[in-house]
């Protein structure tokens, strides 16, 4: 065995064998251990205190694998039906939620003097709920039956959903195509979106098929190949490897859907675990103190334009006081996504 | 910008995913602190 790839093992073992205790740290005192895998990439990587020389190409490719399993376990969670029901829903919540946690965003990469690009990066990075956090905390404290909890659901499928027109346009964005260009790749984007959702809604079925089998490990590879290969397909058409995956998700319906997630969750937690290390690993610790006080200033602000949002939702639906400041609390926590989009702008080098 | 752009995004998403699920936890207790009734003054003897 080459010194280089004893080195990689010794360097991938020691932090699998980190995240998994700082999982079981984080499950101890009632936190998403997403924050925590931040903290451990931080740790270890460019300019931490130990730094991982071994690792570049595997934890690379690893860590898209993980954000297109995030995207993927995600569309896995609803049916296209089920996506524009909650559309026609929520729309009036949705709309609001976009434009309370959008703005304070842009509006402080703004005044930092990132332009536009990367007002419509940190918009995203403060607009989405983490869905992951979120479903955690609400099964956690045992409200999964709450009255509220169908509001704080609707406003995450329409996240989920803006997400799925947001980030080609961001990525079109951030390519730095000119507006025609830039247009196009966008109407692309939007013509696949619309005919995915299409597809999903009258050949779901078929979709479903051609993936499934009762072979586990047939299963697991078609999935997974086919999960890959739309992304790859997706990322090459500008579309967004991560949207292609979600897409994929939401024409898989029925049993196909549930043994899919059943089977793809593990693989989904490791490599989603790799791609918090890597987005730490290449963050400079010594770049967030400078940073801090404007992180706090917008998680202040942001926490309460979430509240906003959770109230006002659930104030329609006729919910009352109580269960209108559970909805609002219950959107505070940003994870994956913001994660995901500050990722894209951070390898885009905008 | 993306050097500062990755900085803020992990301070941020690292103070709201800790916030978030402390709040939602402590979000009964302080609506019932808020809500309570202030009890009623005693009525004067005789």
């Amino acid at each position: 065995m080459e010194a280089s790839s004893a080195l990689t093992l010794i360097e991938l073992g020691a932090v699998f064998f980190c995240l998994g205790v700082l999982g079981r740290l984080a499950g101890r005192i009632g936190l998403s251990p997403i924050p925590l895998y931040l903290l451990g990439g931080l740790f270890f990587g460019n300019g931490g205190l130990i730094e991982l020389e071994g690792l570049n190409e595997f934890s690379e490719i690893a860590s898209e694998i993980g954000v297109i399993l995030l995207l993927l376990m995600l569309g896995l969670e609803y049916t296209a039906k089920e996506l524009v029901t909650g559309l026609r829903q929520s729309w009036l919540s949705g709309v609001l939620d976009i434009v309370l946690n959008f703005t304070p965003g842009a509006v402080v990469a703004l005044l930092l003097g990132w332009g536009p690009v990367g007002a419509m990066v940190m918009g995203g990075v403060t607009y989405i709920s983490s869905s992951g956090i979120v479903a955690k905390v609400l099964t956690d404290l045992g409200r999964l039956g709450n009255r509220e909890t169908p509001v704080i659901l609707s406003l995450l499928v329409f996240e989920d959903l803006a997400m799925a027109v947001y980030l080609p346009i961001l990525t079109t964005v951030l390519a730095g195509a000119s507006f025609a260009g830039g247009m196009q790749s966008v109407g692309i984007s939007l013509v696949v979106v619309t005919v995915v959702l299409i597809i999903a809604l009258r050949f779901g079925n078929v979709v479903s098929a051609v993936v499934d089998s009762k072979d586990r490990e047939v299963f697991l590879l078609t999935v997974l190949g086919a999960a890959l290969l739309v992304a790859g397909v997706a990322a090459a058409m500008q579309v967004s490897a991560a949207v292609g995956a979600f897409l994929l998700g939401i024409a898989i319906s029925g049993a196909t859907a549930t043994n899919a997630t059943r089977l793809l969750e593990p693989l989904r937690d490791l490599f989603a675990a790799i791609f918090f290390v890597v987005f730490g690993l290449n963050t400079d610790p010594a770049t967030i103190p400078p940073v801090l006080g404007v992180a706090v200033l917008l998680a202040f602000i942001t926490a309460l334009t979430k509240i906003g949002t959770g109230w006002w939702a659930a104030r329609r639906q006729g919910v009352g006081r109580l269960g209108r400041a559970r909805a609002g609390v219950a959107l505070i926590a940003r994870g994956e996504f913001s994660i995901v989009i500050a990722g894209l702008a951070v390898a885009s080098g905008a | 910008m993306t050097g500062e752009l990755a900085a803020l995004a992990t301070a941020y998403v690292l103070l709201t995913a800790i916030i978030g699920p402390v709040a939602a936890r402590l979000v009964e207790p302080a609506m019932g602190l808020l809500q309570r009734k202030p009890r009623p003054e005693p009525l004067p003897a005789g």
